[in-house]
């Protein structure tokens, strides 16, 4: 017993020296969901790349909630009961979650890969969209806690790719949002290979299956899309799309694209500011490695982690290929970084997924957190320098351009070992502090809640389109505070396949009161507040020229 | 050459590589009958009916097994230890591998090429720290390895020491073994560091010694263009691309081949090197009846590989049984008809015993199965010259072989075989081409000089 409690002062002493602390509450969540792959032993490709996640208050309520995308049983497998689906956790408060899957009519069957959230009718509630093996899926939020799939009838159903991430976006301002599709490869199950590593059956890579294109659909502003991909200059670059982002990567006011290919040079889709778009990858520095070599990438995520106002890349790539960070060089190219900054500290030996570049501890700078877990399941038994099932990775920033690898001394969050793959950010709790949700192949998922010291200050902002689309997808803020400026932007779709951060969090530090407030907004046109108070969640209206403090679900 | 999962992260060279320092560590001297290899031997690898999972699995049981029972067998032999840390680490075991490198370095602390292996262990584990640590200890012990400079120099880039790195691999490229890669990763060092006209100098440098260096021409790119150098930055970005999609659909052609996919010639390779480890500590323990075994098992393992075939020969050349060394390639010639390099150590033992038609029947094979490596032709006219027969055919020999092969040692047999066939001036002619090729070589100089003075 003394024992005990000494070890436990102990452990508390070595997580005392780190401000950033992660408990795994899953079991108190109520969650039960677990990922099924729909494996069989017949090794599909499908299978390790599954699946992404999403974090979004779908009934806005306040309270963030999640979808798990999830399987279905493929060629060989055996029936299971109940048959692997997604499902929706609809968040209760304090930490409890109920599953409202087949309330909510998100019981269209598929393959889920990627995920992407947004308002594409701009009703005021957010639609889902899923990129599947197989037929994709549009599911519109009817706006009183339901979902009708209206895949038919907006045309976005595509066929039988291999999906990836999926983004929507607004690609020539005209106030409602558009949707890019990324996608995999050719795979069929007539195409079907397998291999043998080391005496030990395996998955063949994504250069055993010919690359394929990703798509780009215009909204017509009526409830259907448009395929503009000829149109839009992206038809012919062929890739093996995983993550991807859209972001406004040269401060010109549209969103650009950047898409992580598999061991294909990744794409920067520039945006001309009408929907066209130009590949400029290897111009600007992000289709390789700073070594120049093509990376398994596999996670893409965006943030400006040194605070000069533009938005770095952040890419997560396979086993023995170092994490990447890609610094923006005022728009005119990116710098690799991560070796000097210690951004890719720990990442060698593990394959990698789902990331953030988040501010977990609220002290004005964002840190990374990296999703682990090799896609061999066999590959424990022929290379043991990695595991299928690993812990996560966490980088801390310290502000003065370097991150420390904090993994060990957060908290037990980061202790369990699981095969992850998409990781989704948000304050589930309206506490101020960003909490972790990890999607985990074959296994339940990961649900962190941050317990970090309550220290720093911190400011989120939901942002409403009138003009510009409402889920205002491409606003671009700009939070000022005694001299200190950090940019964020309101992305759909991100990370490994996933979406989150649909409200715009900052840290702010000892600062309890933001100086200024700047909102580009995405069909054209900034607004300024002033003076506003830290530890709020801010409602900002386009437009309205005025913010108004949402009151938290545990205020009301 | 990658190799694990989607061809994607490992990489079979670097594996291989490193599992090569074991087996050069273990590498006794031999000599090689000719360094050039016109390509793969084309004899198919016996599968014995299991399936291609279950003879890798077979195979690397083998090899740990042999690894284990000369670790037995010779308890304070460091060299034993190591090539068991070999054996798992080419197993994917890299905690048992680096127990085992462990206890050799215990037993002979001086092992450089163990600490080198260890770290590389610690690198693939990502505890980069501890592989700069044992880096460093590398080459405290041997001050001028190449492979663990450059191993080195990269580690301290990935941990963003850019200073010591520049230091290290400065020291790389002053190394007369230097490489390009040498030049090119100290190129990215430098470009680490934003010094970018001194990486755009070494990429310079690294392409003038591989204009094929794909990844040179990034730096060049990328050096050029933070040099505001335009049009020259998107000339080698040119070259770069161009370059770099003819590495992917390589890489993807390989991929798709069923070897590949198998992962069966990876195994094989692996488990042969370390079965001629064990066949180099069979011999140094003075046990040659073990020592071929395992030299002719790596062999029938590794069909690509001269150098078991070389030191099984050299086993009985050192014994001076020629004719039991004829039995044993015959054997070999036996299960693998179609390999070159068993026909030509089979004819090279066969002219020990003089035994003239039959080493001419191989040396003629081997050029029959690789009538564009010049080792057949070579040897074909060493063998007429030795015995003074049919001396035209050795000069069209010597000069096929060196058609085919410009070096020196070629010209010189080609002068040679001149003087047998009385032909002077072309005798000096070929000599004066081995001498400008190996200017350094004292016998060329020599034999010209006495052919100049002789009228």
């Amino acid at each position: 017993m003394v024992l005990t409690w000494w070890m436990a002062s102990l452990w508390v002493c070595i997580g005392a020296e780190n401000p950033i602390q992660f408990k795994d509450v899953l079991r108190e969540t109520g969650i039960r969901f677990v990922h099924n792959d729909g494996s069989s032993g017949r090794r599909y490709i499908v299978e390790t790349v599954s699946a992404g996640l999403a974090t979004f208050d779908y009934d806005q309520d306040g309270l963030i909630d999640i979808l798990f995308l999830n399987g279905t049983l493929l060629p060989g497998a055996t029936n299971t009961t109940p048959a692997p689906r997604n499902a929706l956790y609809r968040n209760e408060g304090n930490w409890k979650f109920k599953d409202v899957t087949t309330q909510a009519g998100l019981t269209t069957p598929g393959y889920q890969l990627g995920v992407c959230v947004g308002d594409y009718d701009n009703d005021g509630h957010p639609d889902i969209y899923l990129n599947n093996f197989g037929p994709n899926v549009l599911y519109r939020n009817n706006g009183d806690g339901t979902f009708r799939d209206v895949t038919q009838q907006a045309g976005v159903q595509v066929g039988n790719h291999v999906g990836a991430g999926t983004c929507f976006l607004d690609i020539d301002k005209d106030g409602d949002l558009d949707l890019f599709v990324a996608n995999y490869v050719g795979f069929t199950f007539e195409s079907h290979k397998t291999s043998i590593m080391n005496g030990f059956p395996a998955y063949v890579g994504p250069l055993n299956y010919p690359p394929t294109a990703n798509l780009l659909f215009r909204n017509n502003g009526n409830g259907t899309f448009t395929d503009i991909s000829q149109e839009a200059g992206i038809a012919g670059l062929l890739g093996s799309g995983m993550g991807v982002i859209a972001a406004d990567l040269d401060n010109d006011g549209d969103l650009d694209i950047v898409v992580g290919n598999d061991l294909r040079p990744n794409f920067v889709l520039l945006n001309d500011g009408t929907g066209k778009f130009k590949e400029v990858g290897a111009t600007l520095g992000l289709a390789y490695d700073s070594f120049g070599n093509v990376q398994g990438t596999m996670g893409v995520e965006c943030a400006d982690w040194n605070n000069d106002g533009w938005l770095d890349i952040f890419l997560t790539p396979y086993q023995r290929q170092l994490a990447t960070l890609y610094q923006n060089q005022k728009g005119a190219y990116f710098d690799e970084v991560a070796r000097q900054t210690g951004a890719a500290t720990g990442t060698l030996p593990q394959v990698k997924w789902g990331t953030g570049l988040i501010d977990f501890d609220n002290d004005g700078h964002r840190d990374i957190f990296i999703a682990c877990g090799h896609l061999i399941d066999l590959v424990d038994q022929f290379d043991n320098t990695t595991s299928y099932n690993a812990r996560n990775i966490l980088l801390r920033n310290t502000g003065a351009g370097k991150f420390v690898n904090v993994s060990d001394r957060s908290g037990d969050g980061l202790l369990p070992k699981f095969s992850s793959r998409g990781a989704a950010f948000d304050d589930l709790d309206n506490d101020g502090d960003i909490d972790v949700v990890i999607q985990n192949a074959r296994s339940e998922p990961t649900v962190l809640r941050n317990d970090s010291p309550k220290g720093n200050q911190w400011l989120q902002l939901q942002l409403k389109g009138t003009k510009s689309n409402r889920s205002a997808i491409g606003a671009r803020v700009t939070v000022t505070t005694a001299g200190t400026t950090q940019i964020d932007e309101v992305h759909s779709g991100r990370s490994y396949q996933s979406d989150f951060g649909k409200r715009l969090h900052f840290g702010l530090g000892s600062h309890r009161k933001v100086d200024k407030v700047q909102v580009r907004w995405p069909a054209g046109g900034t607004e300024v507040f002033l003076n506003l108070e830290a530890n709020r969640i801010i409602t900002i209206l386009e437009g309205s020229s005025s913010s108004t403090p949402s009151p938290s679900p545990k205020e009301k | 050459m990658k190799l694990f999962r989607r061809g994607k992260s490992l990489s079979l060279k670097d594996r291989s590589a490193v599992a090569a320092v074991v087996a050069v560590l273990l590498l006794a001297t031999t000599r090689c009958v000719g360094q050039a290899n016109p390509g793969s031997p084309t004899t198919e690898p016996k599968t014995h009916g299991s399936s291609p999972q279950a003879l890798a699995a077979e195979l690397k049981q083998e090899a740990v097994q042999v690894a284990v029972s000369i670790a037995e067998a010779y308890p304070t032999d460091p060299l034993a230890f190591a090539l068991l840390g070999s054996a798992y680490y080419n197993t994917g075991r890299s905690d048992e591998a680096a127990v085992n490198l462990r206890k050799c370095l215990a037993l002979n602390p001086g092992l450089a090429d163990a600490y080198e292996v260890l770290a590389q262990v610690a690198y693939d584990r990502g505890e980069i720290d501890e592989s700069v640590r044992l880096f460093q200890e590398t080459l405290k012990r041997s001050p001028a390895s190449i492979t663990a400079m450059s191993r080195l120099g990269r580690a301290l880039m990935d941990l963003g020491r850019t200073e010591e790195s520049v230091e290290t691999l400065r020291k790389a490229t002053k190394l007369p073994q230097a490489t390009s890669e040498s030049f090119y990763l100290l190129g990215q060092a430098y470009l680490q560091g934003r010094d970018y006209a001194r990486a755009k100098e070494s990429f310079m440098q690294a392409t003038q010694i591989s204009a094929e260096h794909t990844q040179a021409y990034f730096g060049l790119y990328t050096a050029c263009s933070r040099l505001g150098q335009s049009e020259e930055s998107a000339r080698y970005r040119e070259q770069f691309l161009k370059f770099e999609a003819r590495d992917r659909k390589d890489l993807t052609d390989r991929n798709a081949e069923a070897d590949t996919l198998t992962g069966l010639p990876f195994v094989r390779q692996t488990v042969a090197q370390t079965l001629f480890g064990a066949g180099q500590i069979y011999k140094s323990h003075e046990q040659p009846t073990m020592a071929s075994k395992f030299f002719r098992r790596a062999a029938l393992l590794d069909e690509e590989s001269i150098i078991y075939r070389s030191a099984l020969e050299a086993i009985y050349l050192q014994r001076k049984s020629f004719a039991e060394g004829v039995t044993v390639f015959e054997q070999l010639v036996a299960e693998q008809p179609n390999n070159y390099f068993n026909h030509i150590f089979l004819g090279r033992l066969h002219n020990r015993l003089d035994h003239f038609e039959a080493a001419e029947r191989c040396f003629q094979k081997v050029q029959e199965l690789a009538p564009k490596w010049a080792e057949g032709y070579r040897a074909q006219a060493e063998l007429y010259l030795r015995t003074n027969r049919r001396l035209p055919e050795s000069r069209v020999m010597a000069q096929r072989a060196a058609d085919l092969e410009p070096k020196a040692s070629h010209y010189h047999l080609l002068a040679v075989a001149c003087v047998k066939n009385q032909d002077r001036s072309a005798a000096v002619e070929a000599l004066k081409q081995a001498v400008s090729l190996n200017p350094g070589e004292l016998k060329y100089q020599q034999f010209l000089q006495q052919l100049q003075k002789t009228p």
